[in-house]
């Protein structure tokens, strides 16, 4: 029985020892990983083409500590004026011990999307929080996490949209529409504008589409001439629906016929 | 009582105390230093942790004391047995299940070790289980009064 309890002794020592050795170690590897400065970002790029908006953020990590990290996941939360507007979230590969990563932290999504969610983000400028957790596991055993909430403005692409001097000319057979906007955002605004005109009875009336590219921070304004197809069919009301890349983005309401 | 048996009395259980009580205090006044430069230093807003370690403090200073006090008798094996037992009860609840979580200035910092708790709590098991055949040898090699 003696020699159990010596056993049983020197393996509780041993277990002890590497219990508290682990950690230490694992300290010494993120210590290595902040002081020699191995996490570099690279400059963002944003665009704006096709109805998809898309992010892109390079980064390296340069593993000079002495364990591999695995499941590093980096997870975006984004909402305005709370309503959730986003989650984005993609998981890295693994970086062995003494090996660099090279990647990028890709965000990518729709007009489509930012419209069923908060079409606000598309004409008013807004104060979007962003709830932002990375997450890694060093030596397959300790996982570390760090979240914080940061607030981003963002600038509408369709900055004090608005339909004016809507009205229809029986001698020209068009119906006349200004379009106005700013694009306060950090992208272009590219892509295929169309137009619109439907009856009060829901027949469309006649369209015009044009590719429009509006740099950020700058002006949009354009008088558009609609030629009706078949003017038997005006009605003194109507709609003029305006649509982005496919997506309608607006529709007025009112007179088309003094 | 008669004298020889009273200072027999004194010899067996007084300098045993005073040994418990001593090295206690020594411990205690450790700990203390911990208190003041660790804790209250960098904890000094968060009272969930500042009770965690008094907790820890006032558990560790009483079965070091027990356990010396009760050193030469089966007790100690019992206290032996009951800190392990506690260790593993306050490291699963302490640590929240191996997820151990803080917040500081505007950032919220986790970190998960659930594998190495598991480890700890083995050790405990192992040390539990080194204290109950300890006991079984007192008892055997103790002649029956």
């Amino acid at each position: 029985m003696r020699q159990t309890i010596r056993a049983l002794g020197w393996t509780i020592k041993i277990l002890w020892i590497i219990t508290l050795v682990f950690p230490l170690t694992v300290g010494l590897s993120l210590m290595e990983l902040v002081n020699s400065k191995a996490i570099g970002f690279q400059e963002p790029t944003a665009s704006f083409s096709e109805g998809q908006f898309h992010f892109s953020a390079p980064f390296h990590i340069n593993n000079t500590g002495f364990y591999d990290f695995s499941d590093i996941n980096l997870t975006v939360l984004a909402e305005a004026k709370n309503k959730p507007i986003a989650r984005f979230s993609q998981t890295f590969p693994k970086v062995s011990a003494h090996s660099v990563l090279d990647a990028s932290y890709e965000i990518s999504f729709s007009l489509e999307e930012i419209l069923s969610r908060n079409s606000e983000l598309l004409f008013n400028d807004l104060d979007v929080n962003l709830n932002v957790s990375l997450f890694f596991r060093i030596a397959y055993l300790i996982g570390f996490g760090i979240a914080s909430n940061l607030t981003m403005p963002w600038g509408a692409p369709f900055y004090n949209f608005s339909l004016t001097s809507i009205r229809y000319n029986s001698i020209s057979q068009n119906v006349s529409v200004l379009l106005s906007f700013e694009n306060h955002a950090q992208f272009p605004v590219n892509g295929t504008l169309l137009i619109e005109v439907v009856s009060d009875k829901n027949e469309l009336l006649g369209s015009y589409s044009e590719l429009v590219n509006v740099s950020s921070d700058n002006a949009f304004q354009k008088l558009f001439e609609i030629p009706v197809e078949e003017p038997s069919k005006i009605t003194e009301t109507g709609f003029v629906r305006v649509f982005f890349e496919s997506i309608q983005i607006f529709e007025w309401e009112g007179r088309l016929i003094d | 009582m008669t004298e020889d048996g009273f200072k027999g009395f004194l010899k067996k259980y007084f300098l045993k105390i005073l040994k418990a009580t001593i090295l206690t205090s020594a411990i205690g006044f450790f700990l203390l230093l911990i208190w003041w430069f660790f804790i209250l230093g960098f904890f000094a807003d968060n009272p969930e942790i500042q009770t965690l370690f008094a907790v820890l403090v006032w558990s560790t200073l009483f079965f070091t004391f027990t356990v010396r006090a009760t050193e030469g008798t089966i007790y100690k094996y019992g206290f032996l047995v009951g800190r392990a037992l506690f260790i593993i009860v306050y490291l699963i609840y302490a640590t929240n299940g191996g997820v151990f979580s803080l917040d500081f200035a505007d950032f919220r910092f986790w970190v998960e070790f659930v594998p190495l708790l598991a480890l700890m709590v083995f050790i405990n098991i192992l040390d539990m289980a080194r204290s109950v055949l300890q006991a079984l040898e007192f008892t055997s090699e103790t002649p029956k009064e």
